[in-house]
């Protein structure tokens, strides 16, 4: 009996023990009243840095202690560390405790269905109605927390370092005191999916690979795949873009390709038979296969979705019936048709059994010729290589040409490793998954990819082929063998020539974003967001086995949509008020953190990712910028920036005629005339154009004349403007300033233009008497009684006849008069020309006998 | 019992060149084997200097394989290749020699089950050196099945040819 008392003891210490360290570990939080479970992440943590933290810093100081983590910027401060291991997660999180960058670290949480629920420094709150200010501070002392913020529907609370906000956040709401009280939590938006309802899209494991078992009983790794639903969420392609499948043909109006999404043009079959006719004959459904896998119909209930299901293919049938392709001369003429007649994309399943990079030059040639007209091309890079025997293979012709910008594909597998023959090369730029190896590499493997299929029995569905390395099923077997038209699909198609599709439905989706890509744009993308899967070394990005990784479609098109995007926002910014910037475009997948010119420049409110407030400093002026630092989900880092003038318009941007409206002449005609002062004369009106080439829009335009000057008349609005300028008879050198009217109100008065007294415009040559007979007397004269003359003037005088040949001179003349004796002269008209300090003067004298 | 066991071993000595004899290649040749004429192909030239194609064909390839070959069950089911046969010296149906090649894998267009024990050939063969190999290429062919792997397979000239039709 003693003994049964002693175990059940120890029984219930058990249980007790157990269930309160369940009780302990177990983390929640309180949704009002209902206990929604918390689950911690294996390999993440929730970093906060302190205030003034810089980016940068924060980065390296992660980076320092492993270059594997990442990191995902949720703002400016926050972020998402994720570590490779458990161990590794747990070994950061002491060591960031300690550090005083940063404010809070602790494990990042999930709900049980994986949505991310990070929980940071920040408590949302409602009291009670009843509950008094009083209690409430008497809560905020002793939960440590102080508010920072108080709308009509919530407060929120900020914990201090190192406290936990989450079992804060529950205290108070165990007190019983408020309507809810839960983590200001870190919740990233599920990203969309679009899940077709396509018969056999769950066996299409390189769109989206759960880690299914699909028809031959194999099960791949979750996420090996190109992530085609998320990318599906931005974009599905568009009818547009266009797709050359060179290939063995495409049934014209099949289920899942109706020829409204197709492009079937006369003279696009370089085969034996109708020239015009580029449909599949016999069991030749390869061309069908590729088309399938890049443009299937997507949402329709049956067979497959393709890549860009809304982009079109253009059938270019290269096979004869008997299964050959044609000679290489037709193929050039092939790739010269896609290009002529307008295909953005030229997809490549096919090759010859040689390594040689100049094989046939006249396709090598074909082959420049589509990139010189900015088309994308793809060649499948051949299945030469078997692994399993240490055989690496070889890049097959034309896959192999030594041609930048062409994309040679490669093969993934199920488990994003490298398909067993897909060749291991310095020639290979990305892979996209396919089969994993031929039945007489490794046993039970066949292939596994789905497509389409030759409507009825014909293709390989049922299966017609017996013999070489293919041979799995039984000839006459059916898959699928049920499902509407299931004679029109497959789920045996492989190789790199599925793999080499794929990458060019994904170059379609490209396209579909953004159609002024380049095909060396759509080449840096797809390598620069494929993902380096496989545990394979990449160096500087890119493997032999991988090249740049197995292609993410979400990835190039989110980079793609980022690169598009853009700033709008104002052309100006005033101080007077505040100026919002936003990013162009969905801002779906992107986190956004936004910053400014400092010197010039002061943010408004808080930074809300999408959009971005800021006002310019007082007196500020010059040009200044916002940026948008976008990170996407995968990763890539994109910046943004946008340019503009604060404050009122620089000098530069104006434009200045003056035009002395008594002679005609121009005085000056400039931009800026900081070095050359414009010459005015006294007394004198001019007619000024002021043209204003800036981001501000000036309506009206003032002046800051000097003493004695005035405006006449002035007309004008929108940055053009003509001005009647009276100038007195005091002309000063100085600074002649304007003011406008713009958006940021009455400006600043600006520097004109700097201008100076012309001395030529007050003097005149007077010849008394005119005409003359025997003498007459020259005089220079002055306009103006201030117009001052030498002491003593020094100058020169020649008399020219009607032949312009020189009839007297006189050089270094002191005074103002001098004689001129022109007896013996003929009758007629001379000219006097007189120069003075620089400036020549002119009169006509007349000569009488 | 010295003089005996030096007999002996003279004759050991002969005895085991005579045995190596028929076993061995005389003058680089083997002996002579039997097999089967089991698929065919007409390819591209090679110019072996650049190892661009040319515009002219080879002639007609033979794929050989040898009476009781463990390749039978491969899935190439060949041992050897030659271009040196006459113009088709079997009268091997018109069906079954087209195509020039196989269009799903590059390699040589090989005869249904009923004609791989059909075209039966005596020969005494000689492996070429990669020199004396004709070069040529097969293509262009789809890239859903495995290249045929050319490399594994030798080329080779025969001698006192013997067929059975």
């Amino acid at each position: 009996m003693k003994k049964l008392y002693i175990a059940l003891i120890i029984i219930g210490l058990t249980f007790f023990i157990s269930m309160s360290m369940t009780g302990k570990n177990e983390k929640f939080y309180y949704a009002f009243n209902e206990k929604v479970s918390l689950v911690p992440k294996t390999d993440a943590l929730l970093v906060k840095y302190a205030e003034g933290t810089e980016k940068i810093e924060a980065e390296k100081l992660i980076k320092g202690l492993s270059e594997d983590f990442k990191i995902k910027w949720h703002d400016s401060l926050t972020a998402e560390v994720i570590a490779t291991s458990r161990k590794e997660k747990e070994e950061l999180l002491l060591k960031l405790k300690q550090n005083s960058l940063v404010n809070i670290c602790q494990s990042f949480y999930t709900l049980e269905n994986g949505l991310d629920m990070g929980v940071t420094d920040e408590i949302l709150i409602r009291f009670l109605p009843e509950v008094s200010d009083v209690r409430k501070q008497e809560l905020q002392r002793e939960f440590n927390t102080k508010v920072v913020k108080t709308t009509k529907i919530y407060q929120k609370l900020e914990v201090r370092k190192g406290e936990d906000a989450l079992e804060i956040a529950n205290k108070y709401y165990e007190s019983g005191l408020v309507e809810f009280a839960t983590p200001n939590f870190l919740s990233y938006p599920e990203l969309h999916q679009v899940i077709p309802n396509d018969t056999y899209f769950n066996m299409q494991i390189t769109c989206h690979n759960t880690g299914q078992t699909f028809n031959d009983g194999h099960a791949g790794t979750n996420d090996a795949d190109i992530d085609a639903p998320e990318a599906w969420e931005l974009t599905t392609g568009s009818s547009n873009i266009v797709i050359a499948v060179l290939d063995q043909g495409v049934t014209s109006n099949h289920p899942d390709l109706p020829n409204t999404r197709q492009v079937r043009l006369n003279g696009s079959n370089f085969g034996d038979g109708d020239a015009n006719n580029p449909s599949p004959t016999g069991n030749a459904n390869h061309g069908n296969a590729c088309a399938g896998v890049i443009a299937a119909t997507m949402n329709n209930n049956q067979g497959i979705a393709g890549i860009a299901p809304n982009c079109r293919i253009m059938p270019v049938r290269i096979f004869n019936t008997n299964g050959t392709g044609v000679s290489p001369d037709l193929m050039a003429d092939a790739i010269e048709f896609a290009v002529n007649n307008g295909a953005d994309i030229l997809s490549n399943s096919w090759g010859y059994s040689s390594s040689n990079q100049n094989l046939h030059p006249v396709i090598v040639t074909a082959i420049n010729y589509a990139l010189t007209n900015n088309r994308v091309v793809l060649f499948s890079a051949g299945n030469t290589a078997d692994h399993a025997a240490s055989n690496n293979g070889y890049v097959a012709f034309p896959a192999n040409v030594n041609v930048a910008g062409v994309v040679t594909v490669g093969a993934s597998d199920r488990n994003d490793e490298q398909a067993n023959y897909s060749p291991t090369s310095s020639l290979i730029d990305v892979v996209a998954p396919s089969h994993r190896a031929y039945p007489c590499q490794i046993t039970g493997e066949t292939f596994e990819m789905w497509t389409i299929d030759i409507p009825g029995d014909a293709g390989y569905n049922s299966w017609h082929e017996s013999g070489g390395c293919v041979n799995p099923p039984p000839i006459g077997e059916q898959l699928p063998n049920n499902g509407t038209n299931f004679q029109s699909y497959t789920g045996r198609f492989g190789g790199t020539s599925h793999s080499c599709p794929v990458v060019a439905g994904v170059a379609a989706l490209l396209l579909s974003a953004d159609p002024s890509l380049s095909y060396m744009d759509v080449f840096n993308i797809l390598t620069n967001t494929a993902e380096d899967v496989g545990g394979y070394t990449y160096t500087n990005g890119r493997c032999n086995e991988m090249g740049h990784g197995r292609v993410n479609a979400h990835c190039a098109v989110l980079n793609t949509m980022a690169e598009l995007s853009s700033i709008s926002g104002p052309s100006v910014v005033c101080s007077s008020g505040n100026s919002t910037f936003s990013l162009t475009g969905s801002t779906a997948g992107l986190t956004i953190d936004w910053d400014c010119d400092p010197s010039v420049l002061t943010q408004v409110g808080d930074d809300d990712g999408s959009s971005y407030v800021v006002t310019a400093n007082m007196w500020a002026t010059g040009e200044s910028w916002v940026r948008a630092n976008i990170i996407t989900d995968c990763g890539d880092a994109i910046t943004k920036q946008v340019t503009f003038q604060v404050g009122e318009p620089v000098k530069d941007d104006f434009h200045f005629v003056m035009l002395n409206i008594s002679t005609g002449e121009y005085v000056s005609n400039f931009t800026n005339n900081d070095g050359n002062p414009t010459e005015l004369c006294p007394n004198t009106i001019y007619e000024l154009w002021t043209d204003y080439y800036g981001p501000f829009t000036i309506q009206n335009l003032g002046w800051n004349l000097p003493s004695g000057w005035e405006i006449q008349a002035q007309y004008g609005s929108n940055n053009r403007f003509t001005t009647y300028l009276a100038v007195n008879d005091e002309v000063h050198t100085g600074l002649f300033l304007t003011v406008q009217t713009q958006e940021c109100g009455w400006g600043n008065m600006l520097p004109g233009f700097y201008f100076t007294e012309d001395y030529s415009c007050g003097y005149f040559l007077s010849l008394a008497p005119n005409p003359s007979t025997s003498e007459t007397t020259v005089s220079i004269e002055s306009t103006s009684e201030e117009q001052s003359f030498d002491e003593v003037p020094e100058w020169d005088l020649e008399v020219y006849d009607q032949g312009q040949q020189l009839k007297a001179r006189k050089m270094k003349i002191g005074g103002k008069h001098t004689t001129l004796n022109t007896s013996g002269w003929k009758e007629g008209v001379y000219i006097v020309r007189a120069n003075y300090n620089g400036e020549v003067l002119t009169e006509k004298l007349v000569v009488k006998e | 019992m010295k003089t005996a066991i030096l007999k002996i071993s003279v004759f050991l000595l002969l005895f085991s060149l005579m045995g190596a004899g028929c076993e061995k290649e005389e003058n680089g040749y083997s002996n002579l084997v039997e097999g089967y004429i089991v698929g065919t192909f007409i390819c591209d030239q090679i110019e072996k200097k650049s190892g661009e194609a040319t515009s002219n064909k080879t002639q007609r390839g033979y794929c050989i394989l040898l009476k009781n070959s463990e390749n039978k069950t491969s899935p190439y089911p060949m041992d050897f290749y030659t271009f040196d046969f006459s113009d088709n010296p079997f009268v091997i149906p018109d069906e079954a020699l087209s195509p020039n090649f196989n269009g799903n894998n590059c390699g040589p267009n090989f005869f249904p089950d009923n004609l791989r024990n059909v075209y039966e050939v005596k020969f005494k063969y000689q492996i070429l050196n990669e020199f004396d190999e004709s070069q040529f290429v097969c293509g262009s062919c789809t890239a859903m099945e495995l290249v045929f792997p050319w490399d594994d397979y030798s080329q080779i000239k025969l001698k006192d040819i013997t067929i059975n039709n």
